[in-house]
């Protein structure tokens, strides 16, 4: 199974360990998991922990929405991406889930 | 593809703003429903944010006729808050919870704010 998982909450939300879990168990159960961070999302960038889930996920930004909150420096395991992007790929996964 | 957003929160967070900027890019390649419900049917109802210093959402609204999105209201949502369909910014479709669930059922992904 394909899964888009989209965020635009912040990186310090309860949402953080829900969506590392999610990654996780998605990721043991041989599922194809991208993660999408708009919004406030675009702050999970600057948080050292998710480099590691970015070993289990394929991690793209909207590069507006991280220019607007001057997250200028970008790790290497972030793709710079856009949400007419988010708009393109929708068709490409069985399952979206979103956390704002 | 079959897209809806569902905007439940009140327009005062960047939430709005972020569902309406998502919303115009979702529209370009698919059908979107954006679907108001409870106090997220202010977002669009004429509450003059410009005298709060809030930017307007002028800007997504001149770009509704250019892509594929829908505007639905909640009839009871509406009606609790006292508002009309004339005060609204843009067209909308007043529906009610049943029509609303069969929209959100028929859609192939979901997105709430």
């Amino acid at each position: 199974m394909r899964v888009l998982i989209v965020i635009t909450s912040v990186p310090f939300a309860k949402d953080f360990n829900t969506i590392s879990n999610l990654i996780r168990t998605f990721n043991t159960s041989g599922d194809e998991v991208s993660v999408f961070l708009a919004g406030n999302g675009a702050y999970y960038l600057l948080r050292p922990e998710v480099k590691e889930l970015s070993q289990l996920a394929r991690f793209l930004f909207c590069s507006h929405s991280a220019h607007e909150r001057g997250v200028e420096t970008v790790p290497s395991w972030a793709e710079s991406s856009s949400t007419y992007n988010l708009s393109k790929m929708l068709p490409e996964f069985d399952k979206v889930i979103v956390f704002n | 593809m079959r897209v809806a957003f569902v905007i439940k929160g009140d327009p005062f967070s960047w939430k709005a703003h972020e569902a309406l900027r998502q919303a115009i890019a979702v529209g370009m390649n698919h059908e979107l429903d954006l679907i108001l419900v409870r106090d997220g049917v202010y977002t669009l109802a004429d509450w003059k944010q410009e005298e709060l210093g809030i930017n307007t959402f002028d800007k997504f609204l001149e770009t509704f006729e250019y892509v594929n999105i829908r505007v639905i209201v909640e009839d009871a949502s509406v009606q609790e808050r006292g508002l009309k369909e004339k005060d609204f910014t843009t067209e909308v479709e007043v529906r009610s919870a049943e029509e609303i669930s069969d929209i959100i059922n028929s859609a192939e992904a979901v997105f709430v704010w």
